[in-house]
């Protein structure tokens, strides 16, 4: 690995003077082709790294963990934190994939921060500092001390102290050194008051004076909840089980395509914390199949017929049939078994239902199936029985029951053109979307129903208290809108 | 879009293109697009009514579509004059009108609205609440994309 350093010698007894007339050095480099500055005060020395040591569950800016010379340190990418565009490292440009990153230092702890490129050394006058107006800058202006001007360029003056401060309310400095791998740095050249880490100041409070509290909330919303909890010295145990739920999780999404978001939260944190109840221990797992044989709903199971119970659940509904049209939404239909169940649910409850069935799902082959569905069984117990008629090929769905239903092509992802639904079916896939495709799917579903709508879901899937109230439960769940 | 509709548009621009240009064509796995999207630089627009509401729009370069009239007209033609554009709408008209056709004998009922030909460069095409079905053509001359969102009256 290459590396270039930059000692910087530490000139503190400028400040000490007039502070109008006192010099300010900065540091100064560019992020997305503009110029920065930062207080050479603050910066330790200036480095070019790779391979930084991947941080799960970290908020989206930071990449990872980084050992200089044995001290653990942090890095986040200020590109990322600003939502500057991140430059395509040319691959023959160097061997490595090298970064620049300038290391700060706040009192006992350093953080590296990854820039486009370091620039220069410069000196302004403190009292040539400008505040910048609100509009002039594309990053957030808390972030900005002011504008510096030197040598026919203007430079933003980052304020890196809240950075700091936003890393540890965001949770991250303070996950790392709860569990001790950062450590006080004992040689410094910068004269600083000792810190030493005390058991109530694990919770990762830095020494940075400047930054108030209330302009700490920045990213802390980005964290999932729960992953990074305060770790305080009476809550030791729990938060190691926090720390292996998280694991358990991004455990889940590599291995299995699972997604925790808010609809299955509540019941895998159940599961997870049934195990650790039976077995005195947090689950480890290394496969997808050791996660089904604990939640056997992650095997894709073979799309059939519903069963009496779920025609029992519907009829024990007693739906609102009022209005021109009764529509039901079948979403991930897949073949459409779900469409035609539902439908027969329905039509068996009131044969002259003006009832309407959307069925759609993004896979075309099993889409195109729907119209023509032929199946081989039909339970004789289900109302199904009395909407199919034997073929030679197997049995399939009569007139009466088909022409209700409309199978779309349609991806749930898109636009969702449809009117209000009485009823949906959306059991068991939002789970295998990311958490930002999942948050819109819910936002779609809740738009397409209304007061008084069911929304039937997954036995492990749980809809927000605050707008559905749980009617039915079993091996399916149904939900209906307040 | 309705599972019914997909195919008829499929095998009407597969069979109206090898008949007319009489090549061998290639086609693209179909996809779901949300409709706010980039136009390649001529796009020819027919308008979809009756049972439904939507557009079938047929994409292309520039160049496609001047080798496509030329091989059209059998003549080379370097220009995106009058013969050019009239020749590209008349492709897309075709196409729609076959399709539309089929729909008819399936027991569907749709109108078409005359080919509106747009050309241009860095243009984007913008509707609300309908999602496209992509259907990649790859020609000799170069590729065609064609766009077909048909939503439901309700």
């Amino acid at each position: 690995m290459s590396r270039e350093e930059i000692e910087l010698k530490a000139e503190a007894s400028s400040a000490a003077g007039n502070p109008e007339n006192s010099e300010l050095k900065m540091i100064t480099f560019t992020l997305a082709d503009k110029d920065y500055g930062i207080d050479i005060m603050q910066v330790k020395e200036i480095s070019r790294m790779m391979e930084f040591t991947y941080i799960p569950n970290a908020p989206f800016y930071v990449r990872g963990v980084y050992n200089l010379r044995g001290e653990i340190i942090s890095v986040i990418d200020l590109r990322l934190l600003f939502h500057l565009p991140v430059p395509e490292k040319e691959p023959a440009a160097s061997d490595e994939d090298v970064e620049n990153l300038i290391v700060l230092q706040f009192g006992d702890y350093y953080l590296g921060v990854v820039v486009d490129r370091v620039d220069k050394v410069c000196s302004v006058r403190a009292a040539d500092v400008q505040p910048v107006h609100p509009l002039f800058s594309d990053i957030s202006i808390k972030y900005i001390n002011g504008l510096a001007h030197y040598d026919g360029r203007l430079y933003i003056l980052l304020n890196v102290g809240l950075l700091a401060d936003s890393e540890s309310a965001g949770g991250f400095i303070s996950a790392v050194s709860s569990s001790d791998t950062v450590k006080p740095v004992g040689h410094r050249t910068v004269a600083a008051p000792e810190a030493p880490v005390s058991d109530e100041g694990k919770g990762g409070a830095l020494p940075v004076p400047e930054a108030g509290e209330n302009d700490c909330e920045t990213d802390s919303a980005e964290i999932p909840e729960g992953s990074f909890p305060e770790s305080r010295s009476d809550s030791v145990g729990e938060s190691d089980n926090e720390k292996s739920f998280a694991a358990f999780t991004e455990g889940l999404e590599t291995f299995c395509g699972f997604y925790i978001n808010d609809w299955n939260r509540q019941a895998i944190r159940d599961i997870f914390f049934r195990y650790i109840e039976e077995n005195g221990s947090a689950p480890v797992f290394r496969t997808a199949v050791e996660y089904s044989q604990l939640m056997p709903f992650l095997n894709p199971q073979e799309e059939s017929l519903w069963p009496n119970e779920y025609f029992d659940a519907v009829k024990s509904l007693n739906p609102d049939f009022s209005g021109k049209h009764f529509n039901v939404w079948s979403s991930w239909c897949g073949y459409g078994y779900d469409a035609y169940s539902v439908a027969a649910a329905f039509l068996s409850i009131d044969e002259n239902l003006p009832l309407r069935v959307w069925a759609t799902d993004d896979d075309l082959l099993k889409i195109s199936m729907g119209p023509n569905l032929t199946v081989q069984n039909v339970d004789p117990a289900t109302p199904l029985i009395d909407y199919v008629e034997e073929t030679k090929s197997g049995f399939k769905f009569k007139k009466l029951l088909a022409e209700k239903l409309l199978f779309e092509y349609h991806s749930i992802e898109n636009g969702n053109p449809f009117p209000k639904m009485k009823f949906i079916v959306a059991k068991g896939k939002i789970s295998y979307y990311n958490k930002e495709t999942a948050g819109k799917i819910i936002g779609e579903l809740y738009a397409k129903s209304d007061s008084g709508s069911y929304i039937m879901t997954a036995d492990y899937e749980s809809l927000p208290e605050s707008d559905f109230r749980l009617v039915y439960s079993g091996s399916i769940r149904i939900f209906q809108r307040i | 879009m309705r599972v019914e509709y997909v195919n008829p548009f499929v095998e009407a621009a597969f069979n109206t293109i090898k008949t007319v240009l009489g090549v061998d064509i290639v086609r693209g796995k179909l996809y779901l697009k949300d409709t706010s999207q980039p136009v390649l630089g001529v796009a020819v627009l027919v308008g979809l009514a009756g049972d439904v509401e939507g557009r079938v729009i047929f994409d292309m370069e520039r160049e496609t579509a001047l080798k496509i009239a030329s091989d059209m007209n059998g003549e080379t033609l370097t220009e995106m004059d009058e013969l050019v554009k009239a020749t590209i709408m008349e492709l897309g008209n075709m196409i729609t009108a076959t399709a539309v056709t089929r729909l008819q004998d399936l027991g569907f009922s749709f109108d078409l609205t005359p080919p509106v030909l747009f050309s241009g460069e860095k243009m984007e095409l913008s509707n609300s609440g309908v999602e496209a079905l992509i259907v990649p053509v790859d020609l000799p001359q170069g590729r065609l994309e064609i766009n077909v969102a048909i939503r439901e009256r309700i």
